[in-house]
């Protein structure tokens, strides 16, 4: 059921507005007046001294009814050109893998921390993107 | 923010245990948002004060629904959800705190339509009872001690023997205990102490075959 989803979302909001890494954001999607917690806006700095530094890289994070059971799909819109992104948009990342690394102790903070560090080092085992997977190597 | 994030895709001990700076100040947060109490006793998966609170071997804290849930999506093997260390069913330990039921309210499985099984119930280990068989036992073979009237032969019966025919002894008290009122409280303690003498009942045996050899000894030298 949704019943833990929800509260253990609003848990991770409230956790975050009281501290959240510098430069990050992550906030519920209100759409027609109601926020809807299974469904967040959040924006990922580049770290400095790599070629992201400066810009901020919008996502999407999409919660299931399973979680935190399972894992919450991350989609980077618009898309992000990057071997371990999926041409839609959809990281690839093991701790947001279900069958790999997901655990339900794995925060919002630690996930988007995940993908910032993902981002200057992609992961090669693992290509999501043929081309970007390409052009790296 | 260089130098604080965990390393993602090594996953199994990056964010497991919040490594480096985010790590420290995610555990500020945690215990800021508990309030008062410096510590967190929240449940590891939904983050709230745990509901039927159960800790796994490796000593994390959930709420017994949540980590039934996580155990039937990973039930080939399921892991921590905070250590990755394997986690059994059987061996998850309730905690009871002061004025919590036990039990828990059977409206609430329904309304949330979940096939909850009960929250495993806490391990306990009695202090094995010395009960009074072996006095018993000392003044009904401790009547050859008075025939016999030699002091030597006295302790040697009241030793040897009880431990070697400690497995009768059993029987004698269980008859005893046949009166109703005695009955139900003997059983008990039969019960508890089912184990030790089992072990008791070994070493009689193993006393005796022992016993018996050197008397064959003695006899056909």
């Amino acid at each position: 059921m949704s019943g833990i989803a929800v509260g253990r979302l609003q848990q991770e909001r409230k956790d975050w507005r009281q501290d959240h890494p510098h430069g990050f954001f992550a906030k519920p999607t209100v759409a027609n007046g109601q926020t809807n917690v299974m469904r967040w806006e959040c924006g990922i700095p580049g770290k400095a001294n790599t070629i992201f530094e400066g810009g901020l890289y919008r996502l999407v994070i999409e919660f299931l009814d399973e979680y935190p059971s399972r894992p919450p799909r991350c989609r980077f819109t618009p898309p992000l050109f990057h071997p371990n992104v999926y041409p839609s948009g959809t990281v690839c990342l093991s701790i947001l893998d279900a069958e790999k690394g997901w655990r339900p102790s794995i925060t919002v903070k630690q996930i988007l921390l995940g993908i910032q560090d993902l981002l200057d080092t992609p992961n090669l085992n693992d290509p999501a993107n043929s081309s970007a997977y390409t052009l790296y190597t | 923010m260089d130098g604080a994030t965990p390393t993602a895709r090594n996953s199994s001990t990056s964010t497991s245990e919040n490594g480096g700076n985010a790590s420290s100040s995610s555990n500020a947060a945690t215990a800021a948002g508990s309030g008062s109490s410096p510590l967190s006793f929240e449940c590891n998966i939904c983050f709230e004060t745990p509901h039927d609170p159960v800790v796994t071997e490796c000593g994390h804290l959930y709420c017994w629904r949540c980590l039934f849930k996580w155990m039937q999506t990973k039930s080939a093997y399921p892991l921590c959800p905070v250590c990755k260390s394997k986690i059994e069913k059987s061996k998850v330990i309730p905690v009871y705190g002061r004025g919590m039921q036990d039990s828990k309210d059977p409206r609430e499985a329904t309304a949330s339509e979940e096939r909850l099984p009960p929250r495993p119930r806490g391990h306990r280990t009695e202090v094995p009872v010395t009960n009074g068989q072996m006095n018993f036992g000392g003044g009904a073979y401790g009547i050859p001690q008075n025939r016999f009237g030699n002091p030597a032969f006295g302790t040697f019966s009241f030793t040897l023997v009880p431990s070697l025919f400690g497995l009768h002894f059993q029987y004698p008290q269980a008859s005893f205990g046949n009166s109703p009122d005695a009955n139900p409280a003997a059983q008990q303690q039969q019960r508890v102490t089912s184990a030790d003498q089992e072990q008791h009942d070994l070493i009689s045996k193993l006393l005796l075959a022992f016993a018996l050899f050197i008397i064959f000894c003695l006899l056909f030298t």
